[in-house]
């Protein structure tokens, strides 16, 4: 007699799964012997420690609350909104916040891509160089920020001014400028930045199939033709997905600045988060805050609606191009 | 025939010429290729190696041109500052405390959800994924304030253990997304072969599915680590009690937004940078395999 095979091919399918006993089942049953419990805690963690602040701060940012008066806080309705929508400073805070956003998720990028194409050529040392580079990644924002503000400091210690001086350049007060302090905040930036990036890179490179390159290499593809038209396109998800880390990061740094700058001159290098700090917590930690929850939540809205854009158009560039996992 | 001639007779010269060309070629781009990589080196590890030297000058030097990276002379003074005026032993006794049990906490439960995303096909299953993903993609600092009202509310404002518990959260999204890649890459006959010698799914995970995990595992440490040990914007606000708190809101209160003790501000910022370096150089090919894995295995 012959005995009845069943192929299975290869992959999660194999899981066997009896026929018509899922109906017999109570719901709880079922529910305990499914994939939700294995995700209960985590997500719980997430709807207390993430969802719920996220949500109840659309009603804080509708009332008055301070900081001294936190139980007595009055429904206040858009008010909030309507003062940042008037307020002249907010309103340049948030446009230097794009343009640093901008300019540092760029600049960041194609930095950071340049090392990684530059060390996944074979050469001497490779290792060291990378781990070097990455270094400047594990340091915390804020003392990015400590460190920065004594680099360039415009006291004859601060070690880029004694540099330029070596070329003959003169003194460049990095900081106390209004332009130059928007320009070294932006920097300080893509300095910490380019090695994250530059590690994803070299990961996603590394992944790259060789025939490809070499198909295109016969084909008679330059150096150029061969990173515009297969590497980058390739490696586009990866690419799309180091913007959003990157951009997001950027968007809501906050302890960076506070560092660097103070966000001062005046209020010339303020970011959001930074403003969204000093309006409500500001006098408690040192920057001489208001102490105004509500309006302070009002900001934090307004980071949080800005930063969903910014996740929703990545997801959908990144997510929605792949197919189904 | 005589240009045939010619043609066989100019041919050695031109591939000389050729290979004089490539060598020459190849030459400057190895050289162009070094000298940007010793460049960006530079770039990156000479702050480091600044700072150390300002930490330990005497003050007159600091300020004295031509800089020189070589102290005359080392001095510790201001080290001796930061731990016996100022509690930074206490600080970074805090910061483990918190970098760790966050760690762990987040480790726990993200390895229960990736196995679960892993290994159950079921409806929402994408869409699950899309969510925590989105919840990653938005920064706890955005919701800054209503965490500060819910901590006090829940009794866990300026407690250590709130501390811990809020860090176990940070990471969760990120480290689920992760390790669902590892588990991914482990073929299912494995679990298989578990159940069929009658382990439970728990048993599995712990003793079959853990140990080939472990590189991975240790890389998605090291990262919640150092972005946990790094944290400072929901320490500042959260912790209120000098003996708790972390050594990056430490460094602040010392420090504050613009203390000019030069050498003070240099010996703090090393003293949150170390522990971290001593980390990661034990570490880093984990770091480095787990930073490539969360990007290319989704």
């Amino acid at each position: 007699m012959i005995t009845k095979f069943r192929f299975f091919p290869p992959g999660r399918e194999r899981v066997a799964k009896p026929r018509n006993v899922s109906n017999q089942r109570t719901f709880l049953e079922r529910f305990i012997s499914g994939p939700w419990p294995w995700l209960l805690p985590a997500i719980l963690m997430l709807l207390v420690f993430r969802l719920y602040p996220l949500l109840s701060q659309l009603y804080i940012s509708m009332t008055d609350m301070r900081i001294a008066t936190i139980n007595q806080a009055n429904f206040i309705g858009l008010a909030n909104y309507e003062f940042l929508l008037n307020d002249r400073a907010f309103i340049s805070t948030v446009l230097f916040t794009f343009v640093y956003t901008i300019v540092g998720v760029a600049g960041q990028f194609i930095i950071g891509f340049g090392l990684a194409l530059l060390l996944n050529q074979p050469m001497f040392g490779r290792l060291v160089y990378r781990l070097a580079i990455l270094s400047a990644w594990v340091i915390s924002s804020l003392i990015v920020g400590y460190m920065w503000r004594l680099m360039l400091s415009e006291s004859s210690a601060g070690v880029l001014n004694a540099w330029l001086a070596v070329v003959g350049i003169d003194r460049v007060s990095w900081l106390s400028d209004l332009t130059t302090a928007k320009i070294s905040v932006i920097g300080v930036n893509i300095w910490r930045s380019v090695a994250f990036t530059m590690v994803f890179m070299l990961g996603g490179l590394q992944t790259v199939p060789l025939e490809i390159l070499e198909a295109a290499k016969v084909d008679g593809a330059n150096a150029w033709q061969r990173l515009m038209r297969v590497i980058v396109p390739y490696l586009r998800p990866l690419i799309g997905l180091n913007l959003i880390f990157v951009t997001i990061a950027t968007f809501n740094v906050y302890e960076q600045i506070l560092a660097l700058t103070g966000g001062g001159p005046g209020s010339a290098t303020e970011t959001v988060g930074l403003s969204m700090f000093k309006v409500a917590f500001g006098s408690s930690i040192g920057t001489g805050g208001l102490g105004l929850l509500g309006r302070g939540a009002a900001i934090g809205t307004v980071m949080f609606i800005i930063t969903f854009i910014f996740a929703l158009i990545y997801l959908r560039l990144w997510i929605f191009t792949k197919e189904d996992d | 025939m005589a240009t045939l001639a010619n043609h066989v007779h100019q041919r050695p010269s031109h591939i000389q010429r050729l290979r004089k060309n490539l060598r020459f070629e190849v030459i400057t781009r190895v050289l162009i290729r070094y000298s940007l990589a010793l460049l960006a080196t530079f770039i990156f590890v000479y702050p480091l190696i600044w700072l150390a030297s300002a930490s330990v000058k005497p003050n007159w030097e600091i300020y004295r041109q031509p800089l020189q990276l070589i102290p005359s002379e080392v001095q510790w003074d201001v080290y001796e500052r930061l731990f016996q005026t100022a509690p930074f032993a206490r600080y970074m006794t805090n910061s483990v405390i918190y970098a760790l049990g966050g760690s762990l906490i987040s480790l726990a439960f993200s390895i229960l959800a990736a196995y679960g995303l892993s290994r159950y096909r079921f409806r929402g299953k994408r869409l699950t994924m899309v969510l925590i993903l989105t919840v990653q993609l938005i920064p706890g600092l955005v919701s800054m304030i209503p965490l500060y009202l819910m901590m006090r509310w829940l009794g866990l404002f300026n407690t250590q253990h709130g501390m811990v518990l809020l860090y176990g959260s940070l990471r969760i999204p990120w480290a689920i997304w992760v390790l669902k890649g590892y588990f991914d890459t482990i073929p299912i006959e494995l679990d298989e072969s578990a159940w069929i010698d009658g382990a439970s799914k728990f048993r599995t995970i712990w003793q079959i599915l853990m140990p080939v995990l472990v590189p991975g595992l240790v890389a998605a440490f090291i990262i919640i680590f150092i972005g946990l040990w790094n944290e400072f914007a929901l320490a500042s606000v959260l912790l209120r009690n000098p003996d708790y708190l972390p050594v990056s809101v430490g460094t602040y209160v010392l420090l504050g937004p613009d203390e000019s003790d030069f050498r003070l501000t240099a010996a703090a910022s090393l003293v949150n940078i170390i522990p971290i370096l001593l980390i990661f150089s034990v570490l880093q090919r984990y770091l480095v395999s787990g930073l490539a894995a969360g990007a290319v295995k989704q």
